[in-house]
Formats: structure tokens, C-alpha cells, sequence
């Protein structure tokens, strides 16, 4: 017994110093999944689930706020803002945009069937595709593009020890504890942390990107400058890509449009205009039509107007808010024709 | 459960502690309820396929051995055993064909969908070995089944082996354990080592092969050179890495298992290879199969060899999977067997002038190209692929691709390259191995400070996690 007991110590001491760590992890909880918060802009250069944050928001935010209006998408949806889109539909109530990092189909069928499920019908919708990965095969592992445990059925445990191991990683470890003790922002760190100032609205969950918004004010040709290596050179020729809508996406799909159909739900789906002029497949683009009516599928990828010119885009995916303001212009003039 | 976890971890050590804390009597069964948990989060059909699967050859095993009909009992188990393994492993490239021959509509892929048969080639193998073994009267049958049950399920070993021997495995278990702190600790040592290994290295070199045999067009005839030399290092890094967790954990619970590598890379041949390279594996066959076949055509003379090498081998590729590029892969390995084995006098008088140390060296190179080149079968996902391989790698003139080496790909190359030299000291200059072995238990500080390193190198890159190559089979 002595004997067990001495190892036992030993094995304790030895795991000591990963004690700590896990402590300052519960306690500073870096990436805002172990608490509840109203407002989750706190410590902004820290990555954060965009998709845990805008489920957290608007859970908490739909005890006190009717919200009747959803913008679903990834990254790119934040391109199409609430502020812009209120012009366009009517409602008396709030908007919320429900968007995610590298939003999948399954992310918006499971928020749509979640708020199907619990709040009120849903009268306007807006779903914005990406030809890269809006309907790619979806893997729920990485920490960053996991869906929250509440709307999408999955572990709750794994997506806490994802970001557990995040945390673990040492380059991430070292950087961020030399943050919180010097609380200062070294150059070094942009290979970690978030290099550029971004806040969301705490009602409709509205990105502002203030930090290349004012890069941009400052001087546009430097800010295309500093990043011409990640505009990548475009093809001439008329590039699609492969199909991707699989049989359960196809479920997905219809399930959605049932829920909008029992909710009278006027909706519009976009494909975003993506700086590589990959078009959507064509085939995809029959299903989303047959499925969802021709007048409510709006495809604005490949060689057009949008994708032509850098000066509309902030980088190869997010356009710049007048060009959002241009497509809504586009979506909502042809379908009251 | 993900064995690459930290909560694996966590509950493994303390399910150490807690079976040294328990009544020797109980602790079969706690090892068997530990064994059933880690089944059943995979799968709860496998686990009650594998419960029976264990209750059927622990019954045949009790018939052979009392039996008047002891030969049709046996070739009842064996054919259970492999139709089993046909049905649910080879389901969609051999059973479904066969029933399509004879226009049966029965789907039986659809059988391993809900079984999900994991570490199935594994326990399989235990199986036919305990009931050769029985038949042969080279072991008594076990008469208690929770023993034999523990035989076949015992979860550190479950799903990549090694494969165990029921005369080395079933008496280790009547044997009362006491609580040794260097048995727990050497265990525990070794199956952070296995973590290191997996975690370190082979996942960072992972993503290169990977990459690779995602698209071949992609990429250039250096880079699938480059590729080719990796293959056996992500190989053994992969899998002996998970071996060293099997293991480290049964001898922390006081069971030794089968050794399954040793110092693989340095053979100077690919016989010795062979017997260095997933040894409970290539044991099995020689036992189980080569030995059988050599012996049953001895009068062939050295045929009777050449006949048993090549069938081995091929059943060896086979067990890897039902693909051509698996078989192809089993009779390279056979072919260069058999022609070491006709060469040997010749290559010894060749070979025999050239000094020791070169003739070591080149042997061993030989030996590890040779392997780089088989593996293209293994890691090719059919036969054709495998063979559009060798063109390619004379094309060096188009621009590729980049190939992405991944953030760490270096470090486990460093990784791999003291390892390597540590078995150099071990096998070529063993005095001072000695030394440096001294010179590691009289210093902890050095000790403490490499586990730390371990350890948060581990928990560093944990994060990336992949799974193991072998819990496929």
C-alpha cells in the first residue's frame, strides 16, 4: 500500500504543473465556451467558435427579443448584413444574423430546425451559400468550426476537450500566457491571435470588421498591397465546381423548405460572389431552383460583374458591404417583378 | 473511446490503481468490465458479437479437447472463425460478389454496417491460434470463460493486437498479481512512449502521405520519392507507437504481451525483416501457417518452402485487406523471401569481402528501400493507383504542386532521427548503450526533464489527432 501510495504521489506531483494550466483554463476560459457572457467582444484577438458565440447570443438574446428575421451562413453572410437587408423585408421585429465560420448546410438546417422548434415562425429568411464549402462533406472536429452542442446533437464533452487541447498547444499556450502577463500585443503573436479589431453588434450579432475597415480608410493600396499574395491569380477560363449536394444534404434541404412553407417564410437564397470566380455547380443550382423555387435562388458566382474588379473585395472570400447592398438590390427587385 | 485522449489516458492509470486496490479474484472480471466498456463505446453490437464470438470458441475448445469427433469439431471452428471474418471484413469485395454469382440478393455488407467489426482480423487470429493450439494438444482448453473471454477482448490489445498467444496470454491469468511500483511505472513508462510516438511523430508525417495518395497527378516525382522513403517511418511510428500504449498498460496490470517490434530497420535483410517487423503477426503465420504447409509437402524438398512462403505471404497481404494491392504486396514480400533464401550462399560469397560494417550498412539500406517500395501497395488505395505510382516517379520536369509537410513535420523527422541512432548504440556499439543507460538512471533531473518535454510535446499536439492506420484491420 505504501508502495502505491508512493507512486501515487509521484504521478501527482509530476502532473502538478498541467493541474495549473487546466486551472487557468477554467478560470480565464480564453475562448468563452465555459461561462455564459453578454457580450462576447472581450478579448477579441483570441479566436472565437463564431458559431458557439452566435447560438450563445441568440439564445440568451431570444428571452428578451422577438426575433422573426435570420441571415444563416458562414462568414461571407456577415458581407450581407441585418443593417442593409432590414431595407429590403418587412418585419416589425429583430433580425438576427445567425452565421457561423465556414457555415455548412447542416449548421443552418439544424439552427432552422431549432428555432422552428422553440421560438417563433419564421417570416424572413436569407441563406447565403459559398461554392467552396457550403455543401462540402461536413467533419464536427475541428474546434473552431464545430456547431454548438445545443442546436447540433453532438457531445458536449468533446466539443469542451477540442478546445481544451486548442488551449494545450504550445505555440497557443506560450502566447497567450506572455498576453496576459505583459498584456501587450507583440507582432509575433498574429501567428496566433487576431491581428484585426472585429465587435458584433449584441442584438442582431452584426459583424463590424472596424479593423480593416480603418486599414483600408487609412490607405487602400497598401492594404491590397500587404495581401496581393493571398489574391491568388484567376483563370480566364469558365471554372464550376464538382457537385457536391449528397442524398442527407438533399434531406436537409427539403426539411428546411418544409419548415419555410409551414411558417410562410420569405426567403431568398444567394450564392456569394467568391473572388476565384469558381462557379456553383450547375447541377447543384437545378436542385436549389427545383427545390426552392427559381425566384428565390440567386447565383452571383463565377465570371460577372462582382467578382471582376479587388477593389470589391476586404480578401478573397467578404466582399465589401456596398456590393452586399448591390446583390440584396438585384435579389429583392427580380423577385417583386 | 479515442486511445489518443486525454481522458483515455487519465481513466487507463486510474483503472491501474484501482485493480491493484481489488481482490485478486475480482480483477479478471474488472479487467473483462473495463475490456467491455472501451467495446461498447465503439460499437454495442460488437461488443455482444465479440461476447459470442469468444463464448463459441471457448465451447469448441472445451469439445476438441473430449470429443470422439475432435477433427470435424475443429474444422467446424475454423471454418465459424473465417467465414465470420469473410463475411463481416471482406463483405463488400468477396462475400457480395459471390451471393451476386448466384443471383442472391443478400446484402451482407449491410451486417458489418451495424457490427461494425473492429480489431475483428486481430481477434480472429487469437481465435484460430487457440483452437490449433487445442487440437494440436499444444494447450490445454481453458475451462474458465471469463479467462478466455479476457483473451479475446482485453482492450489495450483489442484493436491492433498485438496478436496474443492463448498459451502465453491464459496463464499469466491465474498468476496474483501484487502491486509492483517498477512493473506500474516501466508500463506506464512505455505507454507514454507509445503516445509520443503516435502523437510526436507519425501523425506529423501523416499528412504527407496523406496528401500524396489524395491525388498522385499533383505532385512530382521528388516529392513521390520523398514520400516513398517516409511510408515506413509513418508505418512504424503509427503502429508501434500504438503497440508500445498495448503494451505499457497490460504490464502495468501485471500482463505481458507480445513483443511486436524490434529495432525493425536495422535488418540486413528482408527475412530478418520480417521477423523484426510485426512480429506477433508474421509469428502467427509462420506458426499457424507456414510450418503447417512446409511440413505437410516436405517431400517437395525446398519447394515445399517456396510453396509455403508464397501462400504465407499472400494470406499475410490478404489479412491486410481483399485488394489486389494487399495480395500484390504479400507476394513481393514472399518473392524476395524466397529468392534471399536460393541466393544466400551466393550473396554470401559476394558479400562475405566487403568489410562487416559496409556489408551491415548496405544490407540494411537495401533492406529499407525495398519496404519503402512494397508500401506503395499498402498505402495505395487500390492496384491500379499502386501501379500508376512507378511512372510517375520519373517525372520531374512538370510544375506540381507543393506538397504540405504540415508545422511539425520536421520535428518529428528529428524525432525519428534520434530514436533511429538510439537503436544504432543499442544493436552495433551495445558497451556504450551501457553507458548511456547508466548515465540516464543516475541522473533524474535529466530523466524528470525529458518526461516533461514527452509530455508537452504530446499534449502540444494532441490536438491534431489521427487515428491509428491499424485499427482498420
Amino acid at each position: 500500500m505504501n508502495a502505491m501510495t508512493l507512486l501515487l504521489k509521484r504521478i501527482f506531483l509530476f502532473c502538478s504543473p498541467f493541474l495549473l494550466l487546466t486551472s487557468i483554463y477554467i478560470i480565464s476560459d480564453p475562448y468563452k465556451i465555459i461561462y455564459s457572457y453578454d457580450n462576447y467582444n472581450d478579448e477579441a484577438i483570441i479566436f472565437k467558435n463564431r458559431d458557439f458565440v452566435s447560438t450563445e447570443m441568440y439564445l440568451k438574446n431570444s428571452k428578451r427579443f422577438i426575433y422573426d428575421s435570420f441571415i444563416f451562413g458562414g462568414s461571407t453572410a456577415a458581407c450581407v448584413p441585418p443593417s442593409i437587408w432590414e431595407k429590403y423585408i418587412n418585419t416589425s421585429n429583430y433580425i438576427f444574423s445567425f452565421d457561423a465560420s465556414v457555415e455548412n448546410i447542416v449548421g443552418i438546417w439544424s439552427k432552422i430546425k431549432y428555432i422552428h422548434k422553440t421560438a417563433h415562425p419564421i417570416k424572413n429568411a436569407l441563406l447565403v451559400f459559398d461554392t467552396d464549402y457550403s455543401f462540402k462533406k461536413f467533419i464536427n472536429n475541428d474546434p473552431i468550426y464545430m456547431k454548438h452542442y445545443k442546436i447540433y446533437p453532438s457531445s458536449r464533452f468533446d466539443f469542451q476537450y477540442r478546445f481544451f487541447l486548442n488551449f494545450l498547444n504550445l505555440k497557443f499556450l506560450l502566447t497567450y500566457l506572455h498576453y496576459k502577463v505583459i498584456n501587450r500585443f507583440y507582432p509575433y503573436m498574429t501567428n496566433v491571435f487576431i491581428n484585426s479589431y472585429t465587435s458584433y453588434d449584441v442584438v442582431t450579432n452584426e459583424m463590424y470588421a472596424y479593423g480593416r475597415i480603418n486599414e483600408m480608410k487609412e490607405d487602400s493600396l497598401k492594404y491590397y498591397e500587404k495581401r496581393k499574395n493571398l489574391f491568388e491569380l484567376r483563370s480566364s477560363k469558365h471554372l464550376e465546381i464538382n457537385s457536391q449536394i449528397n442524398e442527407d444534404q438533399l434531406r436537409m434541404l427539403k426539411e428546411i423548405k418544409d419548415i419555410f412553407v409551414k411558417d410562410s417564410t420569405d426567403f431568398r437564397i444567394l450564392i456569394t460572389p467568391l473572388f476565384n470566380q469558381i462557379a456553383f455547380n450547375k447541377k447543384d443550382l437545378s436542385i436549389l431552383e427545383t427545390m426552392f423555387g427559381e425566384k428565390n435562388v440567386f447565383d452571383f458566382s463565377g465570371n460577372n460583374e462582382f467578382t471582376e474588379k479587388i477593389s470589391n473585395y476586404y480578401d478573397v472570400f467578404h466582399f465589401k458591404p456596398y456590393v452586399g447592398a448591390e446583390i440584396l438590390n438585384i435579389v429583392y427587385k427580380s423577385s417583386n417583378k | 473511446m479515442d486511445i489518443i485522449s486525454i481522458p483515455f489516458a487519465l481513466l487507463a492509470i486510474v483503472s491501474v490503481f484501482i485493480f491493484y486496490l481489488l481482490n485478486p479474484k475480482y480483477r479478471t472480471t474488472y479487467l473483462i468490465f473495463l475490456s467491455c466498456c472501451f467495446t461498447a463505446c465503439f460499437n454495442y453490437y460488437l461488443l455482444i458479437y465479440v461476447i459470442l464470438y469468444s463464448l463459441f470458441n471457448y465451447y469448441i475448445g472445451l469439445k476438441i479437447a473430449v470429443s470422439r469427433f475432435r477433427k470435424t469439431i475443429f474444422i467446424l471452428g475454423i471454418i465459424v472463425n473465417l467465414s465470420q471474418l469473410v463475411i463481416l471484413k471482406y463483405s463488400y469485395t468477396v462475400s457480395n460478389p459471390i451471393l451476386q454469382i448466384f443471383n442472391s440478393n443478400l446484402n451482407l455488407s449491410k451486417l458489418s454496417e451495424v457490427i461494425v467489426p473492429l480489431g475483428i482480423s486481430f481477434f480472429t487470429l487469437q481465435g484460430i491460434g487457440y483452437l490449433i493450439n487445442i487440437k494440436m494438444g499444444w494447450e490445454k482448453s481453458e475451462k474458465k470463460f471469463l479467462n478466455f473471454l479476457l483473451y479475446i477482448i482485453f482492450y489495450p490489445k483489442f484493436l491492433s493486437g498485438p496478436i496474443e498467444r492463448s498459451n502465453h496470454f491464459l496463464p499469466q491469468l491465474n498468476i496474483i498479481q501484487s502491486f509492483n511500483v517498477q512493473q506500474v511505472t516501466e508500463g506506464l513508462r512505455t505507454a507514454l512512449f507509445g503516445f509520443f510516438k503516435k502523437v510526436v511523430i507519425a501523425n506529423q508525417l501523416c499528412t504527407v502521405i496523406n496528401n500524396a495518395y489524395s491525388d498522385l497527378n499533383l505532385y512530382s516525382g521528388y516529392t513521390l520519392w520523398i514520400v516513398i522513403f517516409i511510408q515506413p517511418l509513418y508505418l512504424y511510428f503509427d503502429f508501434s507507437g500504438y503497440t508500445d500504449i498495448a503494451i505499457g498498460l497490460a504490464k502495468a496490470y501485471g500482463i505481458e504481451l507480445l513483443p511486436n517490434f524490434n529495432r525493425p530497420f536495422l535488418s540486413e535483410n528482408i527475412t530478418t525483416f520480417w521477423k523484426r517487423f510485426h512480429m506477433s503477426l508474421s509469428l502467427w503465420f509462420n506458426d499457424y501457417v507456414f510450418k503447417q504447409i512446409s511440413f505437410r509437402y516436405r517431400r517437395w524438398g525446398n519447394y515445399a518452402s517456396v510453396f509455403a512462403v508464397l501462400v504465407t505471404f499472400a494470406l499475410f497481404g490478404i489479412w491486410h485487406g481483399a485488394g489486389l494491392n494487399f495480395m500484390a504486396l504479400g507476394l513481393v514480400q514472399g518473392v524476395a523471401v524466397i529468392f534471399e533464401f536460393f541466393t544466400k550462399k551466393k550473396r554470401m560469397s559476394i558479400f562475405g569481402k566487403i568489410p562487416d560494417f559496409y556489408r551491415i550498412w548496405l544490407g540494411r539500406i537495401f533492406t529499407y528501400l525495398f519496404y519503402s517500395v512494397a508500401l506503395i501497395f499498402f498505402f495505395s488505395p487500390d492496384f491500379s493507383t499502386a501501379l500508376s505510382y512507378f511512372p510517375k516517379l520519373n517525372i520531374f520536369n512538370h510544375s506540381p504542386q507543393k506538397i504540405i509537410f504540415g508545422e511539425f513535420f520536421a520535428l518529428a523527422i528529428l524525432c525519428c532521427i534520434v530514436l533511429f541512432i538510439a537503436d544504432i548504440i543499442y544493436s552495433d556499439f551495445k558497451e556504450n548503450y551501457v553507458k548511456l543507460e547508466n548515465y540516464w538512471t543516475n541522473h533524474k533531473f535529466l530523466r524528470v526533464a525529458v518526461y516533461y518535454a514527452v509530455t508537452i510535446l504530446i499534449l502540444s499536439l494532441l490536438s491534431g489527432n489521427v487515428s491509428f492506420i491499424y485499427q482498420l484491420f
